[in-house]
């Protein structure tokens, strides 16, 4: 059946990545970028040291702070220390918000990411194990690093939440705490620091994962090409635009009004979701600002990168105007309605990134390379 | 083989290709094979393209959204594409054009998972599903002959089902259950990678058991998601690697339904820049060459089926469809709008490009 055989040379250069024709845009323009090698070397490097180890130091800073104050709540429960415990608490929500849509990294060995925060948990994995845990009052549960052994659905964020704010024993409420929940709570905080410390070690020093991406080539086991690990950053941001989107806001929302459901949102038990939610938003837009992703784009289609701006700022200005509380704002049919509109903002933001700056960027985030199936 | 598609059109060259332009019609006719892709057009939109042999255009087939693998069976001519999980809607055609498709869609707690095969003769079709409530997977039964209708279902044995194929012997589905969990709720999330318990199971065509079989337990994120038969009719299976990112398991295995699986070794260069991740799996209609698309990497690697070995490759950008076409080669496609046919050798044929056209995960050929 091969009636004509080209030479595997000769044929190379028509299935090789350089594809054959040049792509058109929409418009019928003809797409040429003029981003180099060095460029996408220059942009991945600002996404290193500009967002990646500022983003992974903060988790770190803000889970030490959340083991400390923990501790120190059980350790001598007073009521003036809950406010800092929930200050820690928020600020573990947000720096996680800033690096949770980098699927890469150190972050995605060893399990780290779902052992940080397991979500969702269709389950309910973690809530039965815990209740377990709590009835059984193991002690040998607490003992340094226990918790890394068990299952990733009580070793993170989402336990701990539930520890600290969930049901009438929790224990951020006026009662004293239950010392074995306490205990607990510091345990899964500690191991919380323990992850975030690994991630920040991952991505520190020539043998870090920023060494790996800043230095592609033929030895590399991740990155061939400056190209490569560009596109890396680049999916990070459609990786990222997506999550919101599909595994929050509209998991939430559900499809109508009766559908709606505060609870399929992340951090909804302690009254976070919304804010984590405008944390990604933000943390995307910081990402996809320091990164200087957009300066990719040859001169005269500089355009989109007013318009990505125009569609942050949209996204952000429909997440400041939902109120603080999830269930409040999907039972009001004008909250819900900006809930709503923001995730069909998120979706422009994705054909943006995925249409069109991609493709002027010289990148090819891959139909089917992509496509997880 | 082919001599008897020329004969059947000779016969009934007056239902044949309803509706088509003359010159489709006369592809239709002449061509001896038939390449059935789902992909996205131009525009955005999505469609089953059918090509002739020299890849010519022949029609397209509307999808309401985008496509995944499609169930041929030759004799009956019957086709149907599936939705990309978490799709709910499959579109059933004539490879031959002698009917209008339909389209039916999955029980509303359901999802297909893009993949499905017919009974051998071609009276059912086997579609992996999603029950989503369970979180398992489950084979839909439904009757060809009866637009579709749905029989019934059993169990898959396993969570993330991907790829069912009917075996040679006619009376077994091998079923890949990739181990990963995922619910429509939360779109494509992953919701288990933790505790991943790939396998493929071997079942009867009533849903019965007759053997299950899983990698060593090192290996338990190695998601196990496209077959293909061999010559010796061992079964070769392509995976997704969910676990550190620096690891480099094998990709590819052979399994059969009594000594169960095996992967085997690609030169370490090769396995590395697969990235992890197959797309695909074919054999050549001789099942001596099996083919696994990595489109990660932007390669088609190539094994012996009669050695067992790596025998090379063929670097194709965000390659992913890769069917059985020749007596020793495979077509393959790409998201850029190439089709080529490779041989083990080296050798390739481009049969077409197609500016703004992205072929999608998976393509199937069919011989009159």
């Amino acid at each position: 059946m091969i009636r004509i055989l080209l030479s595997f040379a000769a044929i190379l250069g028509l299935i090789a990545p350089a594809a054959a024709q040049t792509p058109m845009s929409g418009e019928g323009t003809p797409i040429i970028p003029t981003a180099t090698e060095a460029d996408y070397a220059r942009v991945v490097e600002q996404a290193v040291t500009r967002y990646m180890l500022p983003a992974y130091t903060s988790l770190n800073e803000a889970t030490t702070e959340l083991a400390a104050s923990v501790a120190d709540f059980c350790a001598t429960p007073e009521p003036a220390k809950v406010s800092a415990v929930r200050h820690a608490f928020q600020s573990t929500v947000a720096a996680w918000a800033g690096v949770d849509f980098l699927r890469f990294g150190p972050m995605a060995q060893d399990g780290r990411y779902e052992r940080f925060a397991f979500f969702p948990d269709v389950h309910g994995t973690g809530a039965r194990q815990i209740r377990g845990f709590l009835v059984s009052q193991d002690e040998a549960l607490l003992k340094p690093g226990a918790l890394a052994g068990q299952s990733v659905a009580v070793q993170g964020l989402p336990a701990l939440e539930s520890l600290l704010f969930l049901g009438r024993e929790s224990l951020l409420q006026p009662a004293p705490p239950e010392p074995f929940r306490c205990a607990l709570a510091v345990a899964v905080a500690k191991n919380m620091q323990t992850i975030a410390d690994e991630a920040l070690a991952g991505w520190q020093g020539d043998k870090s994962w920023a060494g790996l991406i800043e230095n592609p080539g033929p030895d590399n086991p991740v990155y061939r090409t400056h190209a490569e690990a560009m596109t890396e950053v680049l999916k990070a941001i459609l990786t990222g635009i997506e999550q919101v989107r599909d595994q929050r806001l509209t998991a939430a929302l559900g499809n109508g009004p009766d559908d709606a459901k505060a609870s399929r949102a992340p951090y909804n038990v302690s009254r976070q979701a919304l804010f984590y939610i405008a944390a990604s938003a933000d943390a995307l837009q910081r990402f996809a600002d320091v990164s200087g992703i957009l300066g990719l784009l040859p001169d005269s289609q500089a355009s989109y990168g007013n318009s990505a701006d125009f569609e942050f700022s949209n996204l952000k200005g429909a997440l400041a105007k939902t109120g603080a509380d999830m269930e409040a704002a999907l039972a009001d049919p004008q909250l819900r309605s900006r809930l709503s509109y923001a995730a069909i903002v998120l979706q422009s933001l994705r054909d943006l990134f995925q249409r069109h700056v991609a493709v002027w960027a010289g990148l090819s985030p891959g139909f089917n390379s992509m496509d997880g199936d | 083989m082919l001599v008897d598609r020329r004969a059947l059109l000779a016969g009934a060259g007056a239902i044949l290709a309803a509706g088509l332009g003359s010159r489709a019609a006369a592809s239709l006719a002449t061509s001896e094979v038939l390449i059935l892709a789902p992909a996205m057009r131009a525009d955005g939109s999505f469609a089953v393209m059918v090509l002739g042999e020299r890849g010519d255009r022949i029609r397209e087939i509307a999808l309401p959204a985008r496509g995944h693998d499609i169930a041929v069976h030759r004799e009956t001519g019957r086709a149907v594409a599936f939705a990309r999980r978490p799709g709910t809607f499959a579109v059933a055609f004539d490879v031959h054009a002698r009917s209008a498709p339909e389209v039916f869609v999955a029980r509303p707690d359901r999802h297909f998972f893009g993949h499905g095969a017919y009974s051998a003769d071609g009276r059912l079709l086997f579609a992996t599903e999603n029950d989503f409530a369970a979180g398992t997977g489950v084979i839909g039964i439904y009757d060809a002959t009866n637009g579709y209708a749905r029989l019934g279902e059993f169990p898959t044995r396993g969570i993330g089902t991907h790829e069912a194929i009917l075996l040679p012997d006619g009376k077994t589905l091998a079923i890949a259950n990739g181990g990963i969990e995922t619910t429509p709720e939360y779109g494509r999330e992953e919701l288990n990678i933790a505790t991943m318990d790939p396998s493929i199971a071997f079942v009867d065509l009533d849903g019965h058991l007759i053997a299950q079989h899983r990698l060593p337990a090192r290996y338990h994120q190695l998601s196990i998601r496209h077959m293909a038969v061999g010559a010796d009719g061992k079964i070769w299976f392509g995976t997704q690697w969910a676990g550190d990112p620096l690891a480099t398991p094998s990709l590819v295995g052979r399994a059969t339904q009594e000594s169960g699986l095996e992967l085997v070794a690609t030169p370490e260069t090769e396995l590395n820049e697969m990235r992890r991740y197959v797309g695909a799996m074919a054999a050549s209609r001789d099942g001596t060459l099996i083919s696994a698309s990595a489109p990660r990497g932007g390669y088609v690697v190539h094994f012996s089926a009669e050695t067992g070995r790596y025998v090379g490759r063929t670097p194709i950008a965000d390659s992913s469809g890769v069917t059985g076409y020749g007596e020793r080669s495979v077509l393959a496609s790409n998201g850029e709008g190439l089709m080529a046919e490779l041989g083990a050798d080296g050798a390739e044929n481009l049969l077409t490009s197609l500016p703004g056209v992205a072929f999608d995960n998976h393509l199937r050929a069919i011989a009159g």
